[in-house]
């Protein structure tokens, strides 16, 4: 008896009160670190305004990253890439995505980012198609064709929102890669899976449809929401694409859109070939112009035939057309404005005092925290963080530069 | 990369390690080892597995063997042949670097392993044998000397052309063949000789097939003269085997016993047996056949008989029993050598058939022991005085026992020992029983405690004492050294193993990033306790929420998760419960779901089904044993095991008399409290078992203790530094669904991509390394490098 | 990300930015101003008819916000700019009541600063410009032998959008809600090496739902105007009558988004929506286009060489634009570098 007494001994010789207020103890550790989603302890009161927002200390981490992404963007610049690309988007739904980590559930946060990357991605590559793969109850549905209008993706994602049943890698792989055999050798394949399931229920054999969509040179990645699944990192390695997981609902959306802008080509994904195009001009007909055929606004610049829209083909000699601002919306990836340099970092004075009194050369912004602004090595000037993102991720022009180029253009012109 | 160690003491070291990076905690290791060899001592390390505890071994021992020639072989023992293959590769590799280091000539040296015959035969005819008795048999039958003469007697005859009649040996060996490859190397001699390099034991078997000569008997020959020694624990420990094979080291080697955590338990078993009804009816059979023999040889060469008889009357220790460097190692004595008396056998066993008769009272009397109805506990030396007042055997009689039937079975020149296996392990008995009268216990069972009414008797011979075993090697070798990934309370095994240590530490691993997350669910989302105590572990509450904790980590965690189960009747019982709750249905939706079972090849089938689920992304659950042959061997690395539930503390079965009688023992001997020992034994099975998933650093895994337990601080402290030191406050104490959110942030936290560089603060290169030796030695450097390095876990019991 | 979303001008208090052509090198030389354009009557008329303007855009909301860029020949400068939204929120009412009081013709008295103000700094630019010694006499003049005077608007426009966003930053943390908009008052001629910041510029405008109204003043259609209108939802107004300047605007551009949907603002008659040549920075119209290589538009009649230049080097990513019939659209141009080094 005094065995089963020993064996229990453990439970015995600490007394109840201390077992209590170990367990209040560790739990309060436990809250202090798992139940921080909201991070309440970010928020401060504004000054200016009543209003709550992100404290200082905060913002600086983010601008800190934010530059680091700003500088690694910058340098991928110069990389060839894939203009034209087609890409399947394959949306996981299922049972897996009902689960409740995210506020409110997964299905919605997944379904507003895939939505968002759908236009996100017709911004970015204006020439290129997608198409939306759906996986439920083992199965893969193909939602919408490769075509190139956002609206008609999204609006037909946002109706097929629910999920049920089992997740099926190998089906929607096969969907995807069969779609994708018949495109043009220019264009570049891909695949982007947004993974809420953990596990994969496959009729077959995984690894012999992997293989065939190595060789299909299609580029694979995933971006999964809850963990690492073996089977998914090893697809996206060996197809050469990348392979992520979200720790939150806001690095989701990071996640996916990074994959928004066209990615570097691998040598072999494509081969290259001469296209003709045209950029037809817009021009309104009266309304008792006498015109044979579609009475467009556009006209080709090669047979002066009329077109509805663009991009399209020339109805008459067949010129493929597009508009340019159609193309010009794809170049700040080939000419990306190179990071700017830390400003604190160069003047110590400024380091020193940390306040200074600057002003934006922008937006006119005064400056309060010196080690947050930055200076473009070209013209010199100091910009405030806010100018700062912003030239990089939404205008990618230097204002002061593009003045800059213009005059130096005409020195040199001359 | 080359590096000195330094720790002040006696000359520094260089030692040449393979790797171009150095984990902290392998010189910190290093340092021990070296304070141990320098003092010419024991020691006990435990550093965490996944940090290269055996190259790190190696290539220290190996450097300071380079540095100091006097000292003599390194014996590296291993639990299994794997591992054993794992080392020598590691060990070729050290071998390459030394040689690209100082040249080919100065580093001449020699590392093989040493395994049974049935994994290093290649006779096809022998190698066939299914099972590693016959193998042996079969080997003994064609290389025994007196086969060999015979052989040779009979060409001779042949030769003359005289066809003579086949003696009855001669018949029922069925025709004297023999093994080509054990003659050619018999005849080669002297010139039978490896060269200097590291083989493994299939890089033996080609050797051996390429020059035709036997690999078993050639590594045998070949320990010797070798540098490096890899093999199976038994080889040292086991009186038997040792004997036979450890008997020629010298006192310099240096001795290494790897994954040591259970070493107790090895030597334990090493000096128990067990005695059924079956046993003793097989005795019973051989003593007849024995008889037979007997007459038969009295009328064919009484000459031999009576040879044995003078070489008996002049006593054991001139007999020379190894003599005649035949291929038959007979039975070896059990007990320690030191114990055996050189001393004249007594007369009344002196004559063959005397002697038989005394084994049949023996045996006879053991049947009527085992007819009683109760549970009977005795010790050694009452045991004795009830056989000689019954049977009129005295224990003088039965320590001899052993050698006189060795000699016997020689002298009838048996060659097939299976049929008189029972028969020894009687004599086993006997000897052991006769020789010693402290530190042993009898148990009789006339049943099994579990199921009461089936008669099952059993007569156990049980040694208590660990330190039996293992005192011989701990006085033969100069330095000793038992490593594993769970030695905690690293000061626990010196008591139990009886030596004391120069150095015992316990390391723990830098790691780069968390990659490790134990935590303790002491209960459901319901707040009720779990745990498998024996008064609540059928409760269904209990039995719900550890399914629950099961479901919930299934549709957390990817790809294989594994949980241990304290015994095979409660894992029976527990997962029928979930089937019919239900619940085993909803884990299969999330995953396939694996289960151990005592079947060696069904469990190995089930293995290797869950690795495809895993492979495939399917994902599986393995459901296994702690204590059983996956808990022990079987790795879950990488997404193999991405986490590990161990359900309840895996105590031993308490009642067992055995381990009752062993508890006594050591609080009587040793002052270890009973609750203690049951405890640390506990907790270093499951330390075990969650060590399974976590086999390097890149590699991550979350250990689950599901049991409230776990959250007191005896048992919790009993866990080794490198997982208490992940126990944080926030894991303990955790319900099931705050356990879930843990586990759901730690798995997306190592999913991230962690680069390479990050590493770098675990990791010493070669300028890091000299500019630590340059400041000043490691012992300043170490902390500030990895300042949870190597504390001294001292639990007081 | 915000969508373009064209339903949300709840709020009519607006945020207009106007970009005005001061580059003296446009104004002191007549060539591309024809007869009778707004250009031709000179810099002064333009202000003027800036300045009414402006005023007649306070008097419509007291809590309309200006700002004036001026689009120099070397950059562009802030000439006069309202304070924000936040801060005017922020004081009493008695300071409110102190504005109404000393009201000046209907104009919040930070709002008639406007005139004076950008008059006083635009002659503070020219005093600089004329200033800056003999050199910059002589850059003019070495500039002026060459082509027509152009602008840097890509620039001006750039940061017309740096300065939106600050404002839309800073409103959106007070809770209140301002459309910015943008006029372009553009007298000379594009310059074709300003393709993709312009391109740029349009695009990032376009996304933040920032219309952008263009006026060419000169006798050439601005292309790039026409397309930053176009894309953005602005109007594209080429005024024939140069006196009109200031009723072209009154009736096109002070009006807030909300009330621009019942305005019939002047159709744009055509967009020329040809991409920039790399080589001959002349529009063109029909081009070969390397895919694979980044994004490449080669002529046909350009250098077999010239192609293969190109395609050896598949890392410089160029777009090359080159249109057959480009010299009689575009007077030639010796070849430029390439843009890559902008």
């Amino acid at each position: 008896m005094t065995l089963i007494g020993a064996e229990g001994g453990g439970s015995e010789s600490d007394s109840d009160e201390i077992d209590a207020e170990r367990a209040q103890a560790s739990l309060r550790a436990w809250e202090k670190k798992y139940q921080s989603e909201r991070a309440w302890e970010d928020l401060e009161e504004d000054p200016l305004t009543g209003r709550l927002r992100v404290n200082a200390r905060a913002v600086e981490l983010r601008a800190r990253e934010r530059r680091a992404k700003m500088a690694s963007a910058a340098l991928r610049g110069g990389a060839a890439k894939g203009m034209m690309r087609f890409a399947y988007v394959v949306v996981d739904l299922s049972r897996a995505a009902n689960e409740e980590d995210f506020r409110p559930n997964r299905l919605s946060v997944v379904g507003h980012c895939a939505a968002a990357f759908v236009r996100e991605f017709f911004n970015q590559n204006p020439l290129s198609q997608l198409g939306i793969i759906v996986a439920r109850n083992g199965v893969a549905e193909r939602l919408t064709e490769l075509s190139g209008s956002p609206e008609a993706h999204c609006a037909a994602l946002r109706n097929a929102l629910d999920a049920s049943g089992d997740f099926s890698l190998q089906n929607t792989l096969n969907a995807a890669r069969t779609s994708l055999k018949s495109i043009p050798s220019y264009g570049s394949r891909e695949v982007l899976y947004i993974m809420s399931s953990l596990a994969t229920c496959d009729p077959g054999n995984v690894w012999t449809e992997i293989q065939a969509t190595k060789a299909a040179k299609v580029r694979v990645s995933v971006v999964a929401v809850a963990a690492e699944l073996h089977v998914a990192r090893r697809l996206s390695e060996e197809t050469g694409g990348t392979y992520g997981v979200s720790m939150n609902a806001d690095h989701l959306d990071d996640l996916i859109m990074a994959h928004a802008p066209p990615p570097p080509l691998a040598e072999d994904a494509t081969k290259s070939c001469l296209v003709q195009m045209g950029f037809p001009q817009k021009k309104h007909v009266s309304k008792d112009a006498l015109i044979v055929g579609t009475r467009g606004d556009y006209v080709c610049p090669r047979c002066s035939g009329r077109i509805d829209e663009l991009p399209s083909q020339c109805t008459v000699c067949r010129l493929t057309l597009v508009s340019s601002p159609h193309l010009a919306r794809s170049y700040h990836h080939l000419f990306p404005v190179p990071a700017f340099k830390e400003y604190a970092s160069r003047n110590v004075s400024a380091k020193e005092s940390g306040i200074v009194a600057l002003e934006c050369s922008a937006c006119l912004a005064s400056i309060t925290d010196a080690s947050l602004a930055s200076e473009c090595e070209h013209c010199s000037n100091v910009f405030c963080f806010a100018c700062d993102i912003f030239i990089h991720e939404r205008l990618h022009n230097c204002p002061h530069c593009s003045c800059a180029t213009h005059v130096e253009s005409r020195k040199k012109a001359s | 990369m080359r590096f000195t160690i330094d720790d002040g003491g006696s000359a520094p070291i260089e030692v040449f390690f393979p790797y171009d990076s150095v984990y902290p905690e392998q010189v910190a290791y290093m340092r021990e080892m070296k304070r141990a060899l320098d003092a010419r001592g024991h020691g006990a390390v435990e550093m965490p597995t996944g940090t290269g505890k055996t190259i790190t071994v190696l290539s220290m021992c190996v450097s300071y063997q380079l540095a100091h020639p006097e000292v003599g072989k390194i014996i590296y023992c291993t639990r299994t042949v794997p591992e054993m293959e794992k080392v020598l590769e590691e060990m070729k590799a050290l071998q390459a670097y030394i040689e690209k280091e100082l040249g080919a000539e100065t580093a001449r040296m020699l590392s093989l392993g040493l395994s049974s015959r049935k994994n290093m035969c290649v006779n096809p005819a022998v190698a066939d044998e299914g099972s590693r008795e016959s193998v042996d048999g079969r080997c003994r039958r064609l290389t025994a000397s007196w086969v060999r003469e015979r052989r040779l007697e009979r060409q001779a005859r042949d030769a003359g052309r005289t066809v003579a009649a086949e003696d009855g040996e001669g018949d029922n060996e069925g025709g004297v063949s023999c093994c080509d490859w054990f003659e050619e190397f018999e005849t080669a001699g002297e010139k039978a000789v490896l060269p200097p390099g590291v083989y493994t034991l299939h890089d033996l078997r080609q050797f051996g097939r390429a020059k035709k000569w036997c690999p078993y008997f050639l590594a045998r020959n070949m320990i010797s003269f070798a540098n490096v020694i890899v093999y199976n624990y038994q080889y040292m420990l086991d009186p038997k085997v040792a004997s036979l094979v450890s008997s020629a080291l010298e006192k310099e080697c240096v001795v290494v016993f790897d994954e040591a955590h259970n070493i107790d338990n090895v030597c334990i078993e090493a000096l128990s047996v067990n005695l059924r009804q079956q046993t003793l009816e097989n005795a019973g059979r051989s003593i007849t056949s024995l008889n037979a023999r007997i007459d038969k040889a009295k009328q064919t060469d009484e000459r031999r008989l009576r040879q044995e008889y003078e070489r008996l009357v002049n006593g054991l220790a001139q007999q020379g029993v190894l003599a005649r460097g035949g291929g038959e190692d007979m039975l070896m004595n059990p007990v320690i050598p030191d114990d055996i008396l050189r001393e004249a056998v007594p007369g009344n066993i002196r004559r063959a058939e005397h002697f038989v008769a005394v084994l049949k009272r023996f045996v006879e009397y053991l049947k009527f022991r085992l007819q009683s109805t109760q549970v009977e506990q005795e010790t050694p030396t009452a045991f004795l005085q009830h056989c000689a007042a019954n049977a009129g055997i005295d224990g003088k009689t039965l320590k001899f026992c052993y050698d006189r039937l060795t000699s016997l079975l020689k002298t009838l020149e048996v060659v097939d020992m299976d049929e008189y296996n029972a028969l020894s392990l009687v004599a086993n008995f006997a000897a052991l029983v006769g020789t010693y009268s402290k530190g042993f216990a009898l148990i009789l069972e006339p049943y099994d405690e579990r199921y009461p009414n089936i008669p099952d008797p059993v007569l156990q011979l049980a040694c208590l004492d660990a330190s039996l075993a293992i005192k011989p090697v701990f006085e033969r070798f100069q330095s000793v050294f038992i490593t594993s990934g769970t030695l905690s309370p690293i000061d626990l095994y010196p008591k139990l193993l009886g030596f004391n240590p120069v150095c015992a530490k316990s390391l723990e691993m830098t790691l780069t990033r968390e990659c490790l997350c134990p935590m303790v669910i002491t209960r459901g989302a319901d707040q009720q306790a779990v745990s498998t105590k024996f008064d609540v572990r059928d409760d269904p509450n209990v039995i719900q929420n550890y399914g629950r904790i099961l479901v919930g980590l299934a549709q957390t965690v990817p790809d294989g998760i594994v949980a241990f189960f304290v015994s095979y009747s409660y894992m029976e019982n527990i997962v029928s419960k979930w089937h019919e709750t239900g619940i085993l249905r909803e884990i299969m939706q999330h995953k396939l779901v694996f289960i151990e079972t005592t079947d060696v090849v069904e469990t190995s089938l089930a293995l290797d089904n869950y690795r495809r689920a895993c492979n495939c992304g399917r994902g599986a659950i393995f459901l296994s044993v702690a204590r059983g042959k996956v808990a022990e061997g079987i790795d879950f690395d990488r997404h193999y095991g991405r986490a590990v539930v161990m359900y309840g503390v895996p105590y031993q079965y308490t009642l067992s008399r055995i381990l009752r009688a062993r508890l006594e023992y050591l609080r009587e001997t040793f002052q270890i409290k009973e609750s203690d020992f049951l405890a640390f034994d506990a907790v270093r099975q499951a330390a075990q078992c969650v060590g399974r998933v976590i086999r390097s650093k890149k590699d991550y895994g979350l250990m689950v203790f599901a049991d409230k337990r776990y959250n007191s601080q005896d048992k919790r402290g009993k866990l080794p530094g490198w997982i208490t030191s992940h126990l944080h406050e926030e894991v303990l104490n955790l319900s099931t669904d705050m356990a879930m959110q843990v586990a759901r942030t730690f798995m997306r936290s190592m999913s991230q991509p962690f680069s390479h560089d990050d590493s770098k603060k675990s990791l010493f290169d070669q300028e890091m390394l000299n500019r630590l030796a340059a400041e000043g030695g490691y012992r300043e450097a170490l902390p500030a490098q990895a300042r949870k390095l190597a504390p001294e876990i001292m639990m007081h019991i | 990300m915000p969508e373009p979303r064209d339903d949300d001008v709840t709020d009519d208090r607006s945020l207009l930015i106007v970009l005005v052509e001061t580059n003296p090198r446009t104004w002191e030389t007549s060539e591309g101003k024809g007869e009778g354009t707004p250009a031709s009557r000179g810099l002064s008329s333009v202000l003027g008819a800036t300045i009414t303007f402006l005023n007649a855009f306070f008097a419509l909301n007291q809590q309309n916000r200006a700002v004036v860029v001026a689009v120099h020949g070397d950059g562009c400068h802030y000439l006069y700019t309202s304070p924000l939204g936040v801060e005017t929120d922020e004081d009493g009412d008695e300071a409110e009541d102190a504005r109404w009081a000393n009201k000046v013709g209907g104009l919040d008295p930070l709002q008639s600063e406007a005139g004076p103000t950008i008059l006083r700094r635009l002659g503070e630019l020219n005093a600089a410009e004329t200033g800056s010694s003999a050199t910059g006499a002589k850059r003019d003049k070495a500039d002026s032998d060459d082509g027509p005077a152009t602008s840097p608007f890509a620039g001006a426009l750039s940061l017309a959008l740096c300065y939106c966003n600050r404002a839309q930053a800073l409103e959106n943390a007070a809770g209140l809600r301002s459309k910015p908009r943008i006029l372009c008052l553009q007298a000379s001629q594009d310059n074709p090496t300003d393709y993709i910041p312009m391109m740029n510029a349009i695009f990032s405008a376009q996304r933040q739902s920032i219309p952008v109204d263009a006026f060419a003043l000169g006798e050439h259609d601005s292309p790039f105007m026409q397309q930053a209108a176009h894309i953005t939802r602005g109007a594209y107004v080429k005024p024939t009558l140069g006196d009109g300047l200031l009723q072209y605007l009154l009736s096109t551009a002070v009006m807030d988004l909300r009330s621009r949907a019942f305005l019939k603002l002047p159709a744009a008659r055509g967009v020329d929506f040809r991409a920039s040549c790399f080589c001959h920075n002349g529009p063109s119209s029909v081009g070969l286009r390397v895919l694979r290589l980044p994004l490449r538009l080669l002529r046909r009649s350009s250098r077999v060489r010239h192609v293969r230049h190109h395609i050896r080097r598949p890392r410089r990513s160029i777009i090359d634009v080159i249109d057959p019939s480009s010299r009689a659209i575009s007077p030639p141009r010796p070849p430029a570098r390439p843009p890559a080094r902008a």
